[in-house]
């Protein structure tokens, strides 16, 4: 999946790239742990990617409570495939913390609602080497659910998100379109981002493989420079499984 | 326990709704902060820089005219250079010497001093038109047809131009391995070729090449005419629209535009567009001690021709003529109403039947001539910091 993808991106990356596309945001994954009670702790470790860029994330989620949880998520994807000037790319990431709350509503069910904090990071090369450099906040609420069965499982997500960009440096070289883009992130932040996440897995206790995309609604995508999707391939582990005495519920 | 329940959703929402409110801030550099740093020590340049993109107004497009596509990298290096003595032989002299921003980039000399105090041969001519007819302007874009340099038509592009007066020794007097020795030695010039030219390798057909790129960025075409002209003759160039009386002008104003246009803008272009012709005799003696164009190209029917100048800033640059003799525009209108001199090459617009064409204006009338011209200054050019001394 992984590689079709990417041979998939090589492609489109030389038939459509000329002076290359940069993004200024991407969705990261919208996680939605299945929580079911105090102790649970999943983590994950993923390859997600979208048009001309991939990278990698991680995720944990830790129940300390019942119903209470603390998620983290880092991000990070670049591109600098998309053409043979070394100076042509693109680079960002994403870290950020979460606590919410879940409610198990069946033993296949569980709900979940989280408020997470976080930052991170584009940075971004033209032609000739120019470069511009975003640093944002973001914060957001994220209610989903999950639906996890003895092989396989389905979790969906919305997620609002409010993006702040901080500051950033921008070497005027940059030239047009970038400055029209990054003017407009400029005049339009903080900007809210609503986004949608469906994944689907397999696997068994306590180990799942998900797949999922993650959909950026934001009216003015292209406007901001703002990729319009990601996808990914997501390998989980259930930690909790390995030091509980009994072993939890199916 | 409980109470852990309750606060950590809440703490959550808090934080979302926690308003750490920095404003967005983004900071836009052209120079990296340490070449920055040094180039504030020599120049006054802006961090973000200025803008060199012109649009002609209607009445100047309408004529297919278009400002020429300069880069913005080398107009900034270019402007530098321009205003740079070490590019004399004896460091006293730069292009702005005789070129000055306040007189519409000509000189108030009959000659024009350079090094050593050395006298020219001839009248500086005024840089702020270049721009208006600058796609026809040197003869690199459209070749034969395009308007070339100098009094004498001898320097068919703003390159061949200024290398000809770094290399004059009336003027700066440099060899091109001098220019080279020069820029090179001050420290300024690296970052700004290197941003110029992508590296900061120096030679003198980057040095010329740059001053080129300003010189043809400089552009007039804010004067009172302009203004008044993009009213009221805009796109409609072509049906005698320049004869209408332009609102904004006064009665004095307008006669003296119906003067000009019956008997000069046939040699001087109706709307201060582009010469209608590249080369003329205007009849300031019988026999020319210069021998202007026919000195460069030897031709019999070009002695005593000389580049048909725009009138634009008119009233700033005295001395007139290419060798300065007149002091005043009343002079100038005096030579062209009673004393047109019959030169074997006088040009046709000049003459009655063989004899040289005698005006006979009465004195409203050449007041009026006068006024007119003077609409033609724009106080823009004078004060535009894009093109003023950046050395502090
Ligand atoms: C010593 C005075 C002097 C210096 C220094 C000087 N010029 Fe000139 N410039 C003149 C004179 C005089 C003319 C007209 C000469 C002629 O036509 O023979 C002239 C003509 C020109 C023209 C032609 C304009 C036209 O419409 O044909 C341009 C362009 C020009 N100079 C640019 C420059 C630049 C750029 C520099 C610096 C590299 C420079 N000049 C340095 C005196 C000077
Ligand atoms: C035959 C075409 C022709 C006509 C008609 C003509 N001129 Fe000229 N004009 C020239 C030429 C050629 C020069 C440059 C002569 C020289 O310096 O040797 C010139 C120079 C000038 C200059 C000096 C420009 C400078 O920068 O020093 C002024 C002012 C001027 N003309 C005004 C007028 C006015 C006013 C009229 C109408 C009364 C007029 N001209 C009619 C061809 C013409």
């Amino acid at each position: 999946m992984a590689t079709k993808r990417s041979c998939f991106v090589w492609i489109a990356a030389l038939l459509l790239c000329d002076g290359c596309t940069h993004y200024y945001y991407a969705p990261n994954s919208l996680q939605t742990p299945f929580l079911q009670q105090r102790g649970d702790t999943r983590v994950s470790l993923g390859f997600i990617g979208g048009d001309e860029f991939n990278g990698f994330e991680a995720h944990a989620a830790y129940s300390p409570i019942r119903y209470g949880a603390v998620m983290v998520n880092y991000f990070q994807v670049q591109s600098n495939y998309s053409d043979n000037t070394a100076s042509d790319w693109g680079r960002g990431r994403l870290t950020e913390v979460a606590l919410g709350a879940y409610y198990p509503a069946h033993k296949y069910l569980s709900f979940s609602l989280f408020a997470g904090w976080g930052g991170g990071r584009v940075l971004n090369s033209y032609t000739d080497g120019a470069k511009s450099d975003l640093h944002f906040e973001r914060r957001f609420i994220q209610p989903g659910f999950a639906v996890q069965g003895k092989w396989a499982r389905v979790g969906m997500a919305f997620r609002f998100n409010r993006l702040k960009y901080l500051h950033g440096d921008i070497d005027l070289e940059i030239g047009e379109p970038h400055l029209t883009t990054i003017g407009n992130i400029e005049e339009a932040s903080p900007v809210y981002v609503p986004e949608f996440g469906l994944s689907f897995g397999f696997g068994a206790r306590p180990i799942w493989i998900d797949l999922g995309i993650n959909l950026n609604n934001s009216y003015d995508a292209s406007k901001l420079g703002f990729a319009g999707s990601t996808t990914r391939i997501t390998l989980n582990c259930e930690l909790d499984h390995f030091w509980r005495k009994h072993p939890a519920r199916p | 326990m409980k109470k852990l329940r309750i606060a950590l959703p809440l703490f959550g929402v808090l934080l979302l709704a926690a308003a750490c409110n920095r404003d967005t801030d983004f900071n836009y550099y052209y120079y990296e902060p340490a070449d920055y740093t040094l180039l504030s020590q020599y120049l006054n340049l802006p961090e973000r820089p200025h803008n060199y993109e012109s649009v002609l107004p209607k009445h100047l497009s309408a004529l297919g005219l278009a400002a020429r596509p300069v880069q913005q990298n080398k107009v900034i290096l270019g402007r530098v250079l321009f205003y740079d003595k070490n590019l004399s032989k004896d460091g006293s002299v730069s292009c702005a010497s005789c070129h000055k921003q306040e007189l519409a980039f000509s000189d108030n000399a009959a000659v024009s001093r350079g090094v050593f105090d050395r006298a020219g041969d001839r009248n500086s001519i005024a840089l702020g038109s270049v721009l208006n007819f600058s796609a026809y302007y040197g003869t690199d874009l459209f070749g034969p047809s395009g308007i070339p340099f100098f009094w004498d038509n001898r320097a068919g592009t703003a390159s061949e131009q200024n290398i000809g007066s770094m290399t004059n020794p009336k003027e700066m007097d440099m060899s091109h391995s001098d220019i080279v020795s020069a820029v090179q030695a001050q420290p300024y010039y690296e970052p700004l070729f290197r941003i110029a030219f992508g590296n900061g390798q120096i030679s003198s057909e980057r040095v010329s090449e740059a001053i080129a790129e300003f010189v043809n960025a400089i552009g007039s075409f804010h004067s009172k005419f302009d203004r008044e002209a993009e009213q009221t003759i805009g796109y409609n160039v072509y049906n005698d629209a320049e004869y209408t009386n332009f609102s904004g002008f006064t009665a004095e104003e307008n006669r003296g535009k119906k003067i000009y246009l019956d008997h000069c803008a046939a040699c001087h272009s109706p709307t201060q567009s582009r010469p209608a012709m590249m080369k003329g005799n205007n009849g300031l003696d019988a026999a020319s001690p210069d021998p202007g164009v026919g000195g460069i190209t030897g031709l019999p029917a070009d002695m005593g021709l000389f580049k048909v100048p725009l009138l634009r800033n008119i009233a700033l640059t005295a001395p007139y003529m290419h060798d300065g003799r007149f002091a005043t525009l009343e002079e100038v209108v005096e030579h062209y109403n009673s004393g047109i001199k019959a030169h074997p090459n006088l040009s046709f617009e000049l003459r009655s039947g063989a004899e040289p064409k005698r005006l006979n204006l009465t004195d409203t009338q050449k007041q009026d001539l006068v006024a007119f011209l003077k609409t033609l200054t724009d106080e823009q050019l004078l004060t535009d910091v894009r093109f003023s001394d950046p050395f502090k």
